[in-house]
């Protein structure tokens, strides 16, 4: 399985990566992206079955992302993994598609349960 | 909304975890130094109404990018990154607690004796975790209007509590007043 890690933080990219592994996806395949822009691009190119997005990023945030992929009919699985996950972001995210929102800091049980049944 | 010191330091030990797998222990308040350190800075609210600063020697810093990249020595970019980053998620913690969204991204600086001030905001938190021996200084400064939103916040909190509470004891008496007449 093919996982697109987005975040602008080489270090949050490398702890969601981790957890990823902890979380059971030991054989998972990762791709990153710094910023939304970038991960648009990347997800023609590399089609992963899944994205984890962060929500704050440079040049194009995650769910300017979400909304841009759906827009050009691509439904790849999308997460949310953020700072933060106001009661509105969650909302925003649930409808524009993202089948979850976790927040940091996130343990490996987090993500696993997160992960269930979408990836 | 109302940010407690134990919330603050809960916030900041969760997130220490996060990034290296250790207990962060709360040392109370931090005196000025004067030492080296990094500091990252993060405003939070729409508009800003505060802002977070973590700071922690170059030591610790280089621990936390060294753990988290799996790389011997990280670079002043990588310290950084994870400096940034750390602050970033007790940011959002503290303002997800605070009822205010983190909607930028983390200043980070390096330098001797720094002192951390917001102009417009004051110190309202401040506290010193020690991780794997080194200091972990977490601050929380907000403006006047940020006190006065989390004061109203606040009161409205505890006008709802106290409603749910008649409430609950309006439908306790009418439990009783049941009970009564069961018996």
């Amino acid at each position: 399985m093919k996982f697109l890690i987005v975040d602008d933080s080489k270090a949050m990219r490398m702890i969601v990566q981790r957890t990823l592994r902890q979380a059971g996806h030991d054989d998972a395949e990762v791709v990153e992206a710094t910023d939304g822009a970038e991960a648009l691009e990347i997800v023609k190119t590399e089609q992963p079955d899944f994205i984890l997005s962060d929500w704050n990023m440079p040049k194009m945030d995650g769910i300017d992302l979400l909304k841009a992929l759906r827009a050009e009919g691509i439904d790849t699985g999308f997460g949310v993994v953020t700072s933060e996950s106001t009661p509105q972001m969650q909302e925003l995210a649930k409808d524009a598609g993202a089948r979850f929102v976790i927040s940091k800091p996130f343990t490996a049980y987090d993500l696993a349960d997160a992960l269930e049944g979408v990836a | 909304m109302h940010l407690s010191t134990e919330e603050l330091v809960d916030v900041t030990a969760d997130a220490a975890t996060l990034f290296l797998g250790m207990i962060a222990e709360d040392t109370g308040v931090a005196e000025p130094s004067g030492l080296e350190g990094v500091i990252a800075t993060i405003p939070f609210g729409e508009p800003p109404v505060g802002a977070l600063t973590v700071a922690c020697p170059p030591a610790l810093g280089e621990l936390l990018a060294a753990t988290v990249l799996e790389a011997e020595a990280p670079d002043g970019d990588d310290v950084a990154d994870a400096v940034g980053e750390l602050a970033n998620v007790i940011a959002g913690g503290v303002a997800g607690l605070l009822g205010h969204s983190v909607m930028a991204l983390p200043t980070v600086t390096t330098g001797y004796g720094l002192a951390i001030r917001v102009p417009g905001a004051e110190a309202v938190r401040q506290r010193q975790l020690l991780v794997d021996e080194h200091p972990l200084i977490v601050a929380l400064h907000e403006t006047p209007a940020g006190v006065a939103a989390d004061a109203i916040a606040a009161d409205a909190a505890a006008a709802e509590a106290e409603a749910h509470l008649g409430s609950a004891d309006a439908h306790a008496g009418a439990a009783a007043s049941d009970g009564d007449r069961a018996r």
